[in-house]
């Protein structure tokens, strides 16, 4: 029975124009609640507070930061099964996933950087010693010996805006660092799955964050979003979602010139050689299409495979798909992926579907024949489960003989749709890897170590698999390149975001 | 005497001490033989003890004067490197002919040894301006400031071995000069030649003051004098085991502890699996093994060779050795050189024999006679086939053209078991186009260089160094300029 309201100020309160918005059950197409309608008035009431915080937080000492931090995470751990059951019920996605992979990644974020900032990280810079400065003019006729020093400060107020696709882990990796650097932050959750930051913001109360360092308000993109981007106090944005919403953001930003990281959409390539593993490869991919309904950024949606083994490739991946996967109640132990997030969502998915169909693609939808849940099939994917006949459940879509030109191919789709496509040689494997405006991540398979190097390096993409898929190592860089996204976080690269670095230059006297 | 020696732009009779060319003062000479003929080369002064105090003291006065690291900054010391690179750039071929006939290694193999002296003082140079601490707030208590600061250690003290005269050089002072260290260098008594011509570049760049770097010369004597003088603050040295562990003995027992770094022996293993390229493998592991005769601490010497491709491979690895092409050093043809001296060649012939006749191996390429004429110490290229890995010549430093290719192996990982502690640990290499084994060799193998798919190619900027009894410490690299550094930590309480 959960009653979602803002936080601001260490306290919880209704928006202040009384507007809230329905919320629905993906699995069911039932409201299963309304969540607050916040305006710019909820916005301003926010920000104040957090740059009041601002002062106060940024000068406690990085232990009693990081102290917080753990706590958090310890808090998080023990509220998991709540956490996931909740996440699972707001997105659609299995709860055994979200219970035992995603709510431990949210802890292990907060644990990550309390020890980053506690282990010099942040707190680190450069100084050089002695350094000679040539004359540069009249006023400064003879050389002079200079020390310098840097200093890392935290940079100030965040305003950060997160998606639906993982929506508490998604908020953790960003108010982690933001108050682990010592600066201070408004969250807007995406309104489409809020229900964990709402639990969230009990659990940061319980931690000790103190009163104004952490705001939460919910609402629209538009509503609340976009009031957070322009608000003048606001210094920094750090957004993850779709690229059109990136676009605007930081058309907005610039011209305040407010820092800005944009993590957005991807559309993956994997490329599998005809000496790759082919039982593992065949299984990765269709883990990469089909994972969380598809809804990742860095989901694999568009595959490519060597002559000699596609035909193999394309018959093990139809046969495993019919056998291994279930698509339903995210709440069923059995379930690989739930219903995708919203009926404008799903609209969006079966739209490209039946574009591929209408191009004259082959278009197959996997549907488990020992499924017994699924009622129906309709002719452009969409499911019919028994029991959550108004759920948004898509099937399990696979696209071959289709153009690399095409919009579906080109396209984010963010949906268990994928297409797959045969290739030649490693040069035109690249070629077609790199075709699209995109980079944010690729897959490369095949077991000989000279090649599996070079096509990794030569592919545009900010993260770069070999052999394997969605292995995140918290401490290396995340981020895209082109229509993907702008900066790169994880580990100090997160932290450098959210810090501002000067420079101290003394004159030294001999 | 060669028209070279006699036309030379300094005085090879005299040694660099204190910015000033000097003889010895007791007036020793020592003969310096050119290998290739076995005929004297020239002549060179032999330093005393109490020139290489004064040597040790120049190095002492310019280090505490500040003439190199205070008045002279980082930027200084680097302009001065850049500006010696282009010196030895502009003098290279006079150079190269120099080393060549000093030390036998055929014209084109000293070339790329030049190309890499001038781009390892370029490299280094680089350094010099970019000494940098970290500065770091006091977690708990706010007003206490940390930062480092990096220092040059001082004195270094050099005591190089014979086989690359000119390049080691570049590798060990090139860093210390970056650092800001003031030097006092020793070359193998065998090879002072290229050493003396570097110090009158050095000076007549006219950009390090007296005493920062100095040359003296000999044998143990001189060599011992060094390392047990006080006022020398680091020992870098190259050569045998044995030297290298009575060098850092040595250095515990004077009156002031002092830094060593040292680069031994090596007995580096190749592994050859069955999906390599074999006509390709057996010419990189020929190269690997026989480049500069042998004479290299990280030749490739043993040889593991899978079972399925052993009898394949072997006639490719005999038409490889017996192809190289040895002749007049100074010969555009000449592929290989002479043993640098007598006594090498007799100890590389005598591990030929205790090979033959000790560990009973056979062997691949020749018929007993080993040694090439009469004049000069030339051997050629010699291959043991299925020799046992315990035999003395596929566990012992030969150093010179011998490889030992050892029985038939079955498993890569017995191969990684036996070789990752094994007594030497300076480098290996593996043939095989197979990720997965690659990865688990680079992974566990334990030792300082691996080689994949190729052999013996160095770069200024990727440290090098052993393990276990190759030594410790790394030259090239960030790591080896770090080691001519020394840290502080200053703590400042700016509330008082």
């Amino acid at each position: 029975d959960v009653h979602i309201q803002n936080y601001i100020n260490g306290e919880w309160a209704p928006p202040t124009n009384g507007l809230f918005l329905d919320k629905y059950n993906p699995a069911t197409g039932q409201v299963i609640l309304q969540i607050p309608d916040s305006a710019s008035a909820d916005v301003d009431n926010a920000v104040k507070a957090v740059k009041a915080a601002f002062p106060l937080w940024s000068k406690t000492p990085v232990s009693e930061r990081a102290a917080i931090l753990l706590r958090i995470a310890d808090l998080i751990d023990e509220n998991s099964s709540i956490l996931g059951t909740f996440e699972s019920l707001d997105q659609g996605k299995p709860v055994f996933s979200a219970i035992h992979f995603e709510m431990p990644m949210c802890a292990a974020s907060f644990r990550q950087f309390a020890k980053l900032i506690t282990d010099g990280g942040i707190k680190e810079s450069e100084s050089r010693l002695e350094s000679m400065i040539t004359p540069t003019s009249i006023t400064q006729p003879k050389a002079s010996i200079t020390e310098s020093v840097t200093q890392h400060i935290a940079a100030g107020v965040a305003g950060l805006i997160t998606p639906w696709n993982f929506p508490l882990p998604m908020v953790c990796f960003k108010i982690a660092p933001c108050i682990a650097a010592g600066s201070t932050c408004v969250v807007k959750p995406t309104e489409l799955s809020s229900i964990t930051s709402f639990l969230l913001s009990h659990i940061l109360h319980a931690a000790g964050v103190p009163k104004g360092v952490v705001n939460i308000i919910f609402g629209s993109g538009l509503g609340a979003g976009e009031p957070l981007v322009k608000h003048k106090d606001v210094k920094l944005i750090s957004f993850t979602g779709g690229s059109a919403t990136g676009a605007r953001i930081g058309a907005l930003a610039s011209g305040q010139f407010k820092r800005v990281s944009l993590e957005l959409g991807g559309k993956n390539p994997a490329v599998f050689f005809d000496d790759c593993n082919i039982d593992h490869a065949v299984t990765t991919g269709i883990r990469g299409a089909y994972k969380n309904q598809g809804e990742i950024c860095l989901c694999a949606s568009r595959q490519y495979v060597q002559h000699g083994i596609y035909e193999k490739f394309v018959e093990m991946f139809r046969q495993k798909v019919r056998s291994d996967i279930f698509v339903g109640n995210p709440l069923d132990p059995k379930t690989f992926y739930g219903p995708v997030i919203s009926q404008q969502h799903m609209d969006k998915v079966l739209g490209y579907i039946r574009l591929a169909q209408e191009e004259g693609a082959t278009v197959e939808f996997l549907v488990n024949p020992s499924d017994t849940a699924v009622k129906g099939v309709s002719s452009d994917g969409r499911l019919t489960i028994e029991g959550h006949e108004g759920g948004y459940f898509i099937a399990p879509t696979l696209i071959t003989n289709i153009k690399q030109s095409s919009r579906v191919m080109q396209e984010e789709i963010f949906g268990p749709v994928v297409c797959i496509l045969p290739f030649g040689t490693e040069e035109e494997a690249v070629e077609l890897a790199n075709d699209t405006d995109y980079g944010l991540s690729a897959s490369v398979w095949t077991l000989d170590h000279g090649k599996l190097d070079r096509v990794m390096r030569q592919i545009n993409a900010g993260l770069v698999w070999g052999n394997n898929w969605l292995n995140i190592d918290q401490d290396m860089p995340f981020g895209g390149m082109g229509c993907s996204g702008n900066c790169r976080e994880n580990g100090k690269y997160s932290l450098e975001f959210y810090t501002e670095v000067k420079t101290l230059s003394r004159h030294v006297f001999d | 005497m060669s028209s070279i020696i006699s036309s030379l732009p300094f005085d090879p009779t005299l040694t660099y001490i204190n910015g000033e060319w000097v003889g010895s003062s007791d007036s020793q000479t020592s003969s310096i033989e050119n290998p290739a003929t076995g005929q004297v080369l020239a002549t060179v002064s032999e330093s005393t003890a109490s020139d290489l105090d004064a040597a040790v003291q120049a190095a002492h006065e310019a280090f505490y004067s500040g003439a190199w690291v205070n008045t002279y900054s980082g930027a200084q010391r680097r302009d001065a490197l850049l500006a010696l690179a282009t010196s030895i750039e502009d003098n290279r071929q006079a150079l190269e002919h120099l080393e060549s006939l000093n030390t036998g290694k055929p014209i084109r193999d000293v070339r790329v040894e030049l190309d890499d002296t001038i781009d390892l003082f370029r490299h280094f140079a680089g350094y010099a301006d970019k000494v940098e601490g970290r500065h770091i707030a006091a977690q708990t208590n706010a007003g206490l400031e940390g930062y480092t600061v990096k220092v040059p250690v001082g004195v270094v003290g050099f005591i190089n071995a014979f086989n690359y005269p000119l390049c080691l050089l570049a590798w060990k002072v090139a860093p210390a000069l970056a650092a800001g260290c003031t030097v006092v260098f020793k070359p193998g008594p065998q090879t002072p030649l290229t050493t003396l011509f570097f110090a009158h570049l050095l000076h007549s760049t006219g950009r390090f003051p007296a005493g920062v770097f100095n040359v003296v010369l000999g044998g143990v004597a001189v060599g011992q004098a060094l390392v047990d003088h006080d006022l020398v603050d680091k020992i870098g040295f190259t050569g045998s085991v044995a030297t290298g562990k009575h060098v850092i003995r040595s250095t515990a027992s004077t009156a002031r502890v002092r830094a060593t770094s040292v680069e031994l022996g090596g007995k580096s293993p190749g592994v050859v699996m069955p999906d390599a390229d074999l006509q390709r493998t057996a010419e990189l592991v020929i190269s690997g093994c026989m480049s500069n005769t042998g004479m290299n601490c990280n030749a490739l010497t043993r040889l593991w060779v899978h079972r399925s491709i052993y009898a394949e491979f072997l006639p490719l690895l005999k038409a490889a050795a017996e192809k190289i092409v040895l002749g007049v050093p100074q010969s555009e043809d000449t592929e290989m050189g002479p043993l640098i001296d007598r006594r090498q060649m007799d100890r590389v012939l005598e591990y030929i024999r205790i090979g033959i006749e000790e560990d009973k191996a056979q062997l691949l390429t020749g018929d007993g006679n080993h040694r090439v004429g009469q004049e000069g110490y030339w051997v050629r290229p010699t291959v043991f086939q299925n020799v046992d890995p315990q035999a003395r010549i596929a566990t012992e430093e030969i150093f010179g053209p011998v490889l030992s290719v050892l029985q038939p192996f079955d498993s890569l990982d017995d191969i990684i078991e036996i070789e990752r502690k094994s007594e030497f640990g300076l480098a290996a290499g593996i043939f095989t186009r197979n990720h997965s084994d690659i990865a688990r060799f680079t992974r566990r193998m334990r030792c300082g260089t691996i080689w994949v798919n190729n052999y013996n190619a160095l770069y200024s900027y990727l440290p090098f160094g052993g393990f276990r009894n190759s030594g410790f410490g790394r030259e090239l690299g960030y790591e080896s300029f770090d080691g001519y550094l020394a840290t502080k930590a200053i703590i400042d309480d700016i509330t008082y």
